[in-house]
């Protein structure tokens, strides 16, 4: 059993990350927890595998006990014999350099005898499902095959907990749903307790058991994740819901349906879709790409890419991990040379700003108000737009603060800064949504329409219900392709997999349907 | 044909160590040949990628003793050339047949401070990252329309300073979360036990014997005398006694 008793935490110098915390989780519990960025979520994890106080010291107060023992009297190398844990980021996780390697860096740690270490090797790597992957290479792997082999390196152990801190938040839409239906059968089948945190509620709320909200460091609600979405309002605590469930809570439905399945049944006869509406007309073309091919030394990326970018639009591009996309914004924002075909500025060239999918790429200088500067004084424009581009991001407030204290969001907001404090005609996101919560997302969809009006936005993603919300129009993109382009009702509706969940159930209610937001079918 | 690291690991320190003693052009040309010579039971290309920024290197080295030193020691600079070409062809095979791991491995055997040698070794694979990351950070600074640094090699490094504080920045996260894996991967452990350490046929033992023995030989009978040949002959014999283990 996992408990918390009275327990606060605060790192040297800053607030109470967890502030009087207190519940049992009993063996075979899937909790997920869920609360804004900077809530205490990943601290909480930290006190349960004993990187609290022994990794990061602080001020301990009250006492966690993990299956009877105390994370302060000993180590974590001792905690993971009972609790394995996951973090985020699957690329710098992995320490060995071949996946069977990786596997058994653990148990060797743990001094286990070679034929011990064989088998439990044999077991993971089939109860996982990477068996082909064994003898590769970690650099060879892509990111949802790393963090399968991370969970393999934690349940190799044999631990009677999993800890995930965000496990999807860096992966495409499969690559999310293998690893949390792995997670959901290591629970299920093997009776592993599993503690989550996550911002993805509509892949997760309804596999858990018990949904713990954290707010500023405190537990605010802790219950069945049906009665407290039900209860609460998740919106407001920066959580946000399922899309079926938003629509639930705005017709008053009392009990809410968790999933496509259960809101069919509930809202069937209670809603009405209506095709998705685009308000934005593409004005000029700003920059034309015409037979666009390029490749990494003889590895082909994109291919004969044909594609028109407007102002005043929002143009999304999607497609699995690997397919390009980013290639293909380098190409556009002029940072790589494509070697065939042409790209035709109608802008200047100047006047593209891209947004990186690692927000601390744009970090150069010791607060937010520096490293927006910076990009003025590198391109000699005059310092006043800083101002004016701190208000309209909101994060005036954090202005002198050094980025390394930032939450994920606010960082995310300022490299976001550090490239519209110089206005580009055409702005480039790329995966701005890794490990952001509801309510950031939201601020960044009303960023974006607010700035489309006047300039072109490129938007690359897998949150559809972001695309959704913002992008005029949708280009797909495979193997270095644009397979398919078009408006965003065309793209988005009638698939399985690059839609929203509104869609899935207007398509439920009446086949064909083309609504994709809450709002097409209220 | 598959190199076991550890005699790769035994070969290197010979050659580093015979290429600091021997001073005679021609024994050094020897030791050239020999250091070249396990290249042909590697992949082919590999050593080649390898040695083809050591050649540029060794010119450098070349004409920078003749600068400072004068024509008439190009004896002298001509054996530094062999020397370096022969140190950077043993690594090259070294870290052509041995991953990091290894590195760990041949350290434990060695009874070498384990934990800072993985630790190192360990960092050793975040390095292409880092070279990814400064791709990344320049290409950053062009995706905000900052495309050149000034004129002058003074405004060229004012301009990459921030750019260094970025690298520094993510480097340390990156370091960071790192340390949070071994920690949770019960990293560091007075416990811990190898799980498939790669041992030595009878073939390649008597291979680096064999080879000892020469190198041995060569180097005590004909150019150290005294105590030193003493060294010479010690080193690598202290060396095979992690073979046995």
């Amino acid at each position: 059993m996992i408990e918390f008793r009275d327990f606060s935490f605060r790192y040297p110098g800053g607030d109470y990350a967890l502030h009087n915390v207190n519940f049992k989780v009993e063996q075979g519990e899937f909790v997920l927890l869920a609360g804004d960025s900077g809530s205490g979520k990943s601290t909480l994890l930290r006190a349960l595998n004993g990187l609290i106080p022994h990794f990061y010291s602080g001020e301990y107060c009250g006492k966690v006990v993990v299956y009877g023992l105390d994370p302060r009297e000993i180590p974590p190398r001792e905690i993971s014999r009972y609790v394995g844990t996951v973090l985020q980021d699957p690329e710098n996780q992995i320490v060995m350099s071949t996946v069977e390697r990786e596997i058994a860096f653990p148990l060797e740690n743990a001094g286990l005898k070679w034929e011990e270490i064989e088998k439990r090797v044999e077991d993971i790597l089939d109860l996982i499902g990477i068996n082909q992957l064994r003898d590769r290479k970690v650099d060879e792997l892509s990111g949802g095959e790393l963090q399968k082999v991370a969970i393999a390196s934690a349940m190799a152990m044999h631990p009677r907990a999993l800890l995930l801190d965000e496990p999807t938040s860096q992966l495409d839409p499969r690559s999310a749903e293998e690893i949390l239906n792995l997670v959901t059968r290591f629970n299920e089948e093997l009776g592993i307790t599993v503690i989550m945190a996550e911002h993805r509620m509509e892949n997760t709320l309804h596999r858990a058991d018990r949904l713990i909200v954290l707010n500023r460091g405190e537990v605010v609600e802790d219950g069945e994740p049906r009665i407290i979405a039900s209860r609460v309002d998740l919106d407001s605590l920066g959580v946000g819901y399922p899309q079926v469930s938003r629509i639930a809570r705005m017709l008053g439905e009392e009990y809410l349906p968790l999933t496509v399945k259960e809101a069919w049944k509930t809202l069937g006869k209670k809603i009405n879709p209506r095709d998705a509406k685009i308000t934005a007309k593409g004005g000029d073309k700003i920059v034309e790409l015409r037979r666009v091919s390029f490749s990494y030394g003889s590895r082909r990326v994109l291919e004969g890419i044909d594609l028109d970018i407007r102002r005043g639009e929002a143009l999304g591009i999607i497609g699995r991990n690997g397919s390009g996309k980013t290639t293909l914004a380098k190409v556009i924002a002029g940072i790589l040379e494509p070697q065939r075909g042409r790209v035709i500025y109608r802008i200047p060239k100047d006047s593209l700003g891209m947004v990186f999918q690692n927000p601390n790429l744009h970090v150069m200088g010791d607060s937010v108000r520096e490293n927006l500067e910076y990009t003025l004084k590198a391109r000699g424009e005059n310092m006043e737009k800083v101002k004016r581009s701190l208000e309209f991001l909101r994060i005036k407030h954090v202005e002198d603060r050094n980025p390394m204290d930032l939450s994920g969001g606010e960082k995310l907001l300022m490299a976001l800064g550090t490239v519209l404090v110089f206005q580009p005609d055409l702005l480039i996101l790329d995966e701005p949504t890794r490990g952001l919560s509801w309510k950031h997302k939201m601020h960044l969809a009303g960023i974006i329409e607010e700035y489309k009006r006047e300039h072109g936005v490129i938007l690359i993603s897998h949150d559809m219900e972001l695309v959704a919300k913002v992008a005029d129009r949708v280009a797909l993109m495979s193997s270095g392709r644009i397979v398919l382009e078009g408006s965003t009702p065309d793209m988005l509706s009638g698939t399985l997999t690059f839609s929203t969940q509104v869609n899935k159930l207007a398509n439920l209610i009446a086949p064909g349907s083309r609504a994709l937001r809450e709002e097409d079918v209220l | 044909m598959r190199i076991n690291p550890f005699l790769a690991f035994i070969w290197l320190i010979l050659v580093l160590f015979l290429s600091l003693l021997i001073r005679d052009l021609s024994d050094l040309l020897i030791l050239l040949a020999v250091s070249v010579a396990p290249v042909a039971l590697l992949p082919r290309g590999v050593w080649i990628s390898y040695m083809k920024y050591s050649l540029i290197s060794a010119l450098f080295v070349f004409l920078f003793n003749l600068l400072f030193l004068g024509p008439e020691k190009l004896d002298f600079a001509l054996a530094m050339v062999f020397r370096f070409l022969a140190i950077t062809s043993a690594f090259a095979v070294f870290s052509t047949v041995a991953d990091f791991e290894d590195i760990i491995d041949i350290a434990e055997r060695l009874r070498l401070p384990s934990k800072a040698v993985a630790s190192f070794a360990i960092s050793m694979r975040f390095f292409p990252q880092v070279l990814r990351d400064a791709r990344g950070i320049k290409e950053s600074m062009e995706a905000r329309g900052i495309r050149r640094e000034g004129k002058g090699l003074k405004n060229r490094v004012r301009a990459r300073i921030p750019a260094l504080s970025s690298l520094l920045l993510i480097s340390l996260e990156r370091s960071i979360i790192a340390a949070e894996a071994l920690e949770i991967k019960s990293f560091p452990s007075a416990r811990r036990r190898a799980w498939r350490r790669r041992k030595m046929s009878a073939f390649e033992i008597v291979l680096s014997i064999v080879l000892c023995s020469d190198f041995i030989l060569g180097a005590t009978a004909s150019h150290i005398p005294g105590p030193m040949g003493i060294v010479a002959a010690a080193l690598p014999a202290t060396v095979l006694l992690g073979v046995r283990r």
